[in-house]
């Protein structure tokens, strides 16, 4: 018996052991794992309208509707084209024919050159420098100390005239010159560019003598070689004040596009209240000025469709007289200004602009003196002043919508890939409250990453407009749920996504009325889900 | 055979809770009286347990055994609902070494003792509610508030080195010890004041919670660090009567210290309210920047702002006593009173009442009822065999667990060999 009992014990114990080694070596993979149901909130989200259209642009005051404008400026005249000089530079050298000791004080340079200024059909009298300034080189080789005066008699720097006085340049050899740099900052510097003869224009005057130590021995110099050279550059000169006469130049933009980005994502039918566009032409400079538009024309990136904008400034060349130099304004001059004013009446500008054009191209030419010379070369120009289009674009935010289409393609990283998702089954529902009077509704596609569309969430179903009164003003928002069933197919789909194409379909409620559009309007979403989640621990 | 038999007892009578405890169970009484020859004994030992008030051994197995918790399972559950649920577990291993230092020592009744191992505490209570939404979720509470509060959670995991000295004297002995301890990990996490409110169409949470979590974590590869580290007390004492060993009584305080928890160590205490209302997207039409991560953004509500700092906490301590009374010399048969406690969160005082008989000369039997610790009443079933130098020994803890997984709560195993060496 006990024999017996023993052997059992024995093979009781043994198993035991067994047991818990196989358990170990056999211990599965498998998570300990169980489904919970989950209700929660998963994002919430407010709209309105300042998310969709820039701050900038959106004019609201008092309580008012919406005003959207849009502003921009457009300068026709590069700005280097008449203020910026031409970098110039003028070289002088002294070469002594024969082998000769030159004496003590011998003057082996004596210049009065006159530097031209290489301008195309412009004649610059005077000019103010901003910044700029005279670059020269001396080498010698000369085997003793020269001395030279360096003038430039018309550059004015309070009242006087830019001079330098007996500079030395050390003795030098042919293998070993003597080198000398300077750079003279022109800034502030008064310019007058009529030459010697001050009947002439885009000429500057410069005087140079150099001269042997007096005090030494003299120098020999070799015969045929250059001894002494002089160079001079005049470099970035700029000036913030310019006169003379600017010649008869043109200026093309060449076609110009502008981005409207805000409007790329909308496409259908749009009724807006009316709406303007003022067109402000400047002529800040002291020259006459003409300018023709040649087009303006939207275009909608998405279907390629144009317009034209049409209006008697469009193709006809529009001429303005010359600023006159009158201080106002903190300016030292007086800009001569002309604007129009595009609206319904006179344009197709509510039709061009219900056509969402998400692209702007322009094509506008300008001219400097369309008719010569005709003030006597007392043509100016300040760095301030340029011939500039200012464009405001008044857009009254009051429509009515009927389809119209709110798209756009969001890049999804995609839901993480696992062999089995947590999530077993779910449903989505989005919870919106809306302020807007217009009814919404939304799909989201779901791409794959050759963007193929997959699937979709929310298969167009409604949110509902907010009622108006008799003032065409929200009362209160409305509240509405879309529901979207994720199954494990559609989850899959969901791995797969890569991008999600938000599709909004708008209308407006009650249809075809103009309704305002305040800035207190929101469209708040929330979205929250209920599931089977697995839980896993392992 | 006298001594035999109270060795047996001894290493039998197993604290019901805590494997380290378990694992070196051989008293300072007995074993000098085991190796009259003064022999050492060497000793492996593992084993794991659980106890619940609640959770039947069908599903806390599923966390040993990994597997799906299906409907069935969760009902075996809330069919046992106590509204202050409890359970408990712990694993281990470890390896000891008894030895005499010299032959006057052994004389003396002197013995040391080393030994080094592991082990994992889990402590857990909780209400109904905390449940359900663990493993339901908290649809079901649509509407409604899950309560949360009074729950815990406690996880330690630490490694030991343990150094005893043990003196018998005619009637009575001690055994005093000092242990180091490595923290591996530890989390601690008390809820005084817990609900979510779950809104009937899961728009909004509304969360509540005024408590404290504490974790630690140093890493897996720790001793590149600054360690996460501590020490602690052993005391035990005995008394029986030398002279009829009809009956002994015995008391100990164990691993009463603490460990330095290292700096990878958040402490979070909260008392907040606040609505979940989902991510926010400030600006949906750029959507793509914003971080969807819905889990992170919860928690972070949740922990707010916390802090990452060393810190000393408590080592979850045992007090234990019993007292045990010879039945009949016959088939040595005896019976045990037994009381204890430990330190961790959910658990209260634990009382056993063990019988022990001989089977033959080899094998030792022993059946023990249990109240208390983290669950209500279970059962024990101890045996043990010895051959020459062997020894084996083994616990079944809650067989009733075992054979009834779905009915009942609790099971466990704790084997022990030893050598005479």
């Amino acid at each position: 018996m006990e024999s017996l009992f023993s052997q059992v014990m024995k093979k009781t114990i043994a198993s035991a052991f067994a047991c818990i080694l196989l358990l170990n070596a056999c211990r599965k993979e498998e998570a300990t794992s169980w489904d919970t149901r989950l209700l929660t909130p998963i994002a919430e989200a407010e709209l309105s309208v300042e998310d969709i259209i820039p701050d900038s642009l959106i004019i609201s005051a008092n309580g008012d509707p919406i005003l959207i404008r849009y502003e921009n400026t457009l300068s026709l005249i590069p700005y280097d084209s008449v203020l910026q000089i031409p970098d110039t530079s003028i070289v002088q050298n002294f070469i002594f024919p024969v082998p000769f000791t030159l004496p003590a004080g011998f003057e082996v340079l004596n210049l009065n050159e006159l530097v031209r200024f290489d301008y195309d059909g412009i004649e610059l009298t005077e000019a103010r420098v901003a910044s700029g300034t005279l670059d020269y080189t001396v080498v010698s080789t000369l085997g003793d100390t020269v001395f030279y005066n360096y003038r430039v008699p018309k550059a004015m720097f309070s009242a006087l005239p830019l001079s330098l006085q007996n500079v030395a340049i050390p003795p030098g050899t042919v293998s070993n010159p003597a080198i000398q740099q300077k750079s003279i900052d022109l800034s502030g510097y008064t310019i007058d560019l009529r030459g010697s003869s001050t009947n002439e224009s885009n000429q500057l005057q410069l005087e140079l003598d150099a001269q042997l130590n007096p005090n030494g021995n003299g120098s020999p110099v070799v015969g045929g070689q250059e001894i002494v050279r002089f160079t001079s550059t005049f470099k970035s000169i700029v000036p913030s004040y310019a006169r003379g006469y600017f010649g008869r130049q043109t200026f093309e933009t060449g076609f110009q596009r502008e981005g409207l980005g805000f409007l790329k994502n909308l496409s259908g039918n749009l009724n807006l209240q009316d709406i303007t566009l003022n067109l402000s032409l400047e002529n800040g400079i002291g020259a006459d000025f003409s300018f023709l538009i040649t087009e303006l024309k939207g275009r909608k990136s998405t279907t390629g469709t144009e317009v034209n904008l049409s209006h008697p400034i469009i193709g006809n060349a529009q001429r303005l007289a010359r600023a006159s130099e009158v201080p106002q304004s903190g300016l030292p001059y007086t800009p001569t200004q002309k604007t129009y004013s595009l609206n319904t009446g006179n344009s197709n500008l509510k039709a061009f602009i219900e056509a969402l054009p998400d692209e702007l191209y322009y094509d506008v030419d300008a001219e400097v003196n369309p008719l010569g010379n005709i003030s006597s070369g007392n043509d100016f120009i300040y760095s301030s002043s340029n011939a500039k289009v200012k464009l405001q674009l008044n857009l009254p935010l009051r429509f009515s919508a009927n389809s119209l289409v709110f798209r756009d393609t969001l890049e999804f990283e995609g839901v993480e890939e696992a062999t089995e998702s947590p999530v077993q089954e779910a449903m989505l529902r989005l919870h919106a409250e809306n302020g807007f009077p217009y009814q919404l509704s939304t799909t989201l596609w779901l791409l794959d990453v050759n963007k193929v569309r997959m699937d979709s969430l929310f298969g167009g179903q409604l949110i509902e407009a907010a009622p108006v009164d008799s003032d065409l003003k929200v009362t209160q928002p409305r509240k509405s749920v879309l529901t979207t069933n994720i199954s494990p197919a559609k989850l899959e789909k969901l791995e797969k996504t890569r991008f999600i194409v938000v599709e909004s379909r708008l209308n407006t409620v009650p249809e075809n009325t103009l309704l305002p559009v305040y800035t207190h309007y929101k469209l708040k979403l929330q979205l929250s889900g209920r599931g089977i989640y697995r839980i896993e621990v392992r | 055979m006298m001594k035999t038999r109270l060795f047996y007892i001894f290493c039998l009578a197993l604290p019901a809770f805590g494997v380290a405890q378990a694992l070196r169970s051989d008293s300072i009484y007995r074993v000098p009286e085991f190796h009259p020859a003064g022999r050492a004994l060497f000793s492996l030992s593992a084993g794991g347990q659980t106890q619940s008030t609640t959770i039947p051994a069908a599903f806390s197995n599923r966390f040993i055994d990994p597997g799906f918790i299906d409907d069935v399972l969760k009902t075996s559950v809330e069919d046992r609902f106590k509204g202050d649920n409890r359970f408990g577990a712990a694993f281990g291993y470890s390896a000891s070494a008894l030895f005499f230092p010299d032959s006057s020592a052994k004389a003396n009744g002197s013995a040391l003792q080393i030994s080094a191992g592991t082990e994992s505490l889990f402590a857990l209570r909780f209400s109904n509610d905390a449940f359900s939404l663990a493993f339901r979720g908290n649809e079901d509470f649509a509407g409604q508030s899950a309560n949360l509060s009074n729950s815990s959670f406690y996880a330690l995991r630490y490694n030991f080195f343990r150094l005893s000295y043990r003196k018998r004297f005619e009637t009575w002995g001690f055994e005093a010890g000092l242990q180091a301890m490595r923290g591996v990990s530890n989390s601690d996490v008390r809820l005084e004041e817990a609900s979510l409110f779950t809104d009937t169409s899961g728009t909004f949470l509304d969360v509540r919670w005024k408590g404290r979590i504490r974790s630690s974590s140093p890493g897996a590869n720790a001793w590149n660090n600054y360690p996460s580290a501590g020490a602690a007390l052993n005391l035990r004492f005995i008394y029986t009567p030398v002279s009829q060993r009809k009956w002994f009584v015995e008391a100990s305080l164990n691993d009463f210290g603490f460990i330095h928890w290292n700096n990878q160590t958040n402490d979070i205490q909260r008392d907040t309210s606040f609505r979940f209302t989902g991510l926010w997207f400030g600006d949906v039409i750029t959507f793509n920047d914003t971080n969807f991560v819905l889990g992170d953004s919860l928690l972070r509500r949740l922990r707010g702002n916390e802090e990452q700092a060393s810190g000393m906490r408590l080592f979850p301590f045992r007090l234990h006593t019993a007292v045990s009374f010879e039945l009949s010399a016959r088939h040595n048969q005896r019976l045990m009173l037994e009381a204890e406690y430990r330190a961790l969160p959910g658990m209260r005082p634990q009382f056993t009442l063990g019988y022990n008989r001989q089977l033959g000369t080899h094998f030792e039997l022993g059946i023990d009822a249990i109240y208390g610790g983290f669950g209500g009443l279970n059962s024990r079933f101890r045996m043990a065999y010895r051959y020459k130098a062997n020894q084996l020994s083994m616990v079944i803890f809650a067989p009733e667990g075992w054979i009834g997984a779905k009915r009942f709560s609790g099971n466990g195993i704790f084997i022990r060999y030893a050598l005479d060496i």
